[in-house]
């Protein structure tokens, strides 16, 4: 059976997300009575099949997007609008400017937070160095690798000291050996900087490596979350051990029947 | 070919040619467009109705040096360039507004797909009653000859903007007009200058035709009034000097374009 989360984030959510349901105009509802609670500096990865909304979780929680219904709170206030206390690091390299240096693209939430020249180019010099990547703050996005790109993308959302940092699948689109370096890399930046992440993905063992917590979606339309999973793996952790596999078969089962439920829904 | 980066760029992956190779290419083209012109005109034809490529050269020197055709090539020079200029900035200022606004696009949509189907020579006579034949007719027919092509590039280019890069501003917190200052409108660039790219060569055909249908003066009207004389030779070193000044201006053009989008990926 599951852990039922039971954590102290039940006394003071940092985020929270109540009661909230989402749908486009008169189309099927994506997510109907969805709940989640984020506790101050915690490390939540939400997990599910394709298609059942974990990035419109995410695209609410950034204010991209409004609730149709349900209340979205953050630090004591309810959010409508993107703010830069909320982060947020995509899939795609899209959101790098081609036209800017690595440093240059690291710097822009910096520069629209007022910050001086000279203090930008510093900060943005040791948000570089703790991503790897000294050296590369004067090529362009054109000139860099995919795992260079979501690299940058973490240290220009690293430099800007939000609290909230929303990580939409940023390894997806990565090979497997970058993908798992770059997941080592992030909860080492992580357990460094304690930021309130929440992190969505289908991939359940970079779940496991990431999350202090690990939300699994059910199946949509009217999707939610069906169970939290308290992951108390120590960290660092590392994918070949019997607490990691168990870990992962329990989840697994769990991910396998929500997958099932929409394909069933899809039949019918 | 390579970028100041050192970066190799590739043109045309698939029948890529050693540069020397490429340049005597483009030589032996003109060569060989000359030796048909000198033969089929001593061979085939009246020298009056069809000149040889020598005597047109003659006429070209021997014009030059009187400074007729200098003072023509200035005029219709300076013409091309003040319409030009201030149709690509008409042009891409409009289409930023109408690409950003959907207010401004919906009420100018209309007008712009009416009037853009209206070929600028079709304006010539109500520019010569408004106007006269002076220099305000020939800026204006030169202005909507630039004016549109620059307009919907730029509107293409923005609506070719990924969302990812709008929402990553406004998760850092940027406002509407910082959007559209470090989002909107240096991502639009690349399109705004292949619009102004397209929009100069129909500035060219546009002050030819006007100067041949009103006005004393410049390459036009060169060509068009030495039938009046006879002097197709005259007539055919203008329709030269025509096709040089273009094939310059374009050349001067991609260079000073190659230095505007050295930093975008998009060189070509």
């Amino acid at each position: 059976m599951p852990t039922l989360d039971i954590r102290p984030a039940e006394v003071e959510p940092y985020v929270s997300l109540a009661a909230v349901s989402f749908q486009y105009h008169r189309a099927a509802p994506i997510l109907s009575g969805l709940d989640l609670k984020l506790a101050r500096g915690e490390f939540f990865t939400l997990l599910g099949p394709s298609g059942c909304g974990k990035t419109t979780v995410l695209n609410l929680l950034a204010g991209f997007e409004r609730p149709t219904q349900g209340q979205i709170i953050v630090a004591g206030k309810e959010v409508h609008v993107p703010g830069p206390d909320r982060v947020v690091i995509f899939q795609g390299d899209d959101s790098l400017l081609n036209w800017l240096t690595t440093l240059e693209n690291i710097e822009f939430g910096l520069r629209l937070a007022g910050i001086n020249a000279r203090e930008r180019r510093a900060l943005a010099a040791d948000a570089l160095q703790s991503v790897g990547l000294s050296g590369q703050g004067d090529k362009y996005p054109h000139q860099l690798s995919g795992g260079m790109k979501q690299r940058v993308q973490i240290a220009r959302a690293l430099v800007c000291q939000a609290d909230i940092l929303l990580m939409d699948e940023p390894f997806g689109a990565l090979d497997a050996q970058t993908r798992s370096l770059l997941q080592d890399e992030l909860a080492r930046i992580w357990v460094e900087s304690r930021r309130t992440v929440l992190f969505i993905t289908h991939d359940i063992s970079e779940a496991i490596i990431l999350g202090d917590r690990i939300g699994v979606m059910k199946a949509g339309p009217g999707s939610a979350i069906s169970e939290v999973i308290v992951n108390d793996l120590s960290r660092p952790r590392s994918r070949g051990t019997v607490n990691f596999a168990d870990m992962y078969s329990r989840i697994e089962q769990l991910v396998s029947t929500e997958v099932m439920r929409s394909m069933q829904g899809e039949l019918e | 070919m390579s970028n100041p980066r050192g970066q190799a760029i590739q043109r045309f992956a698939i029948d890529a040619m050693p540069r020397s190779r490429a340049f005597f290419l483009s030589i032996s083209s003109i060569v060989a467009g000359l030796l048909i012109w000198q033969i089929s005109a001593t061979v085939l034809f009246d020298s009056i109705l069809y000149p040889s490529a020598l005597s047109t050269l003659v006429a070209l020197a021997s014009e030059m040096t009187r400074g007729n055709l200098g003072k023509d090539l200035t005029i219709t020079f300076g013409r091309v360039v003040a319409g030009f200029a201030m149709g690509s900035f008409l042009g891409a200022s409009l289409g930023l507004l109408m690409g950003s606004f959907r207010s401004v696009r919906t009420f100018f949509s209309p007008m712009v797909n009416f009037f853009r189907f209206i070929t600028p020579i079709a304006w010539v006579a109500p520019a010569t009653i408004w106007f006269g034949i002076g220099e305000t007719s020939k800026l204006f027919l030169v202005v909507y000859a630039t004016l549109f092509i620059v307009l919907i590039n730029t509107m293409t280019g923005i609506s070719h903007i990924h969302r990812d890069r709008f929402r990553m501003a406004r998760s850092f917190g940027a406002n509407p007009l910082e959007i559209f200052w470090r989002i909107t409108i240096p991502a639009s660039v690349p399109f705004i200058i292949t619009g102004m790219r397209i929009g100069l060569g129909n500035s060219f055909m546009t002050v030819i035709g006007a100067e041949m249908l009103a006005g004393n003066d410049g390459l036009g009207y060169l060509i068009y009034s030495s039938r009046l004389f006879y002097r197709s030779d005259v007539m055919f070193a203008g329709i030269i000097l025509l096709g040089v000044m273009g094939f310059a201006a374009d050349w001067l053009f991609v260079l000073l374009r190659r230095r505007a989008l050295s930093r975008y990926e998009v060189l070509s």
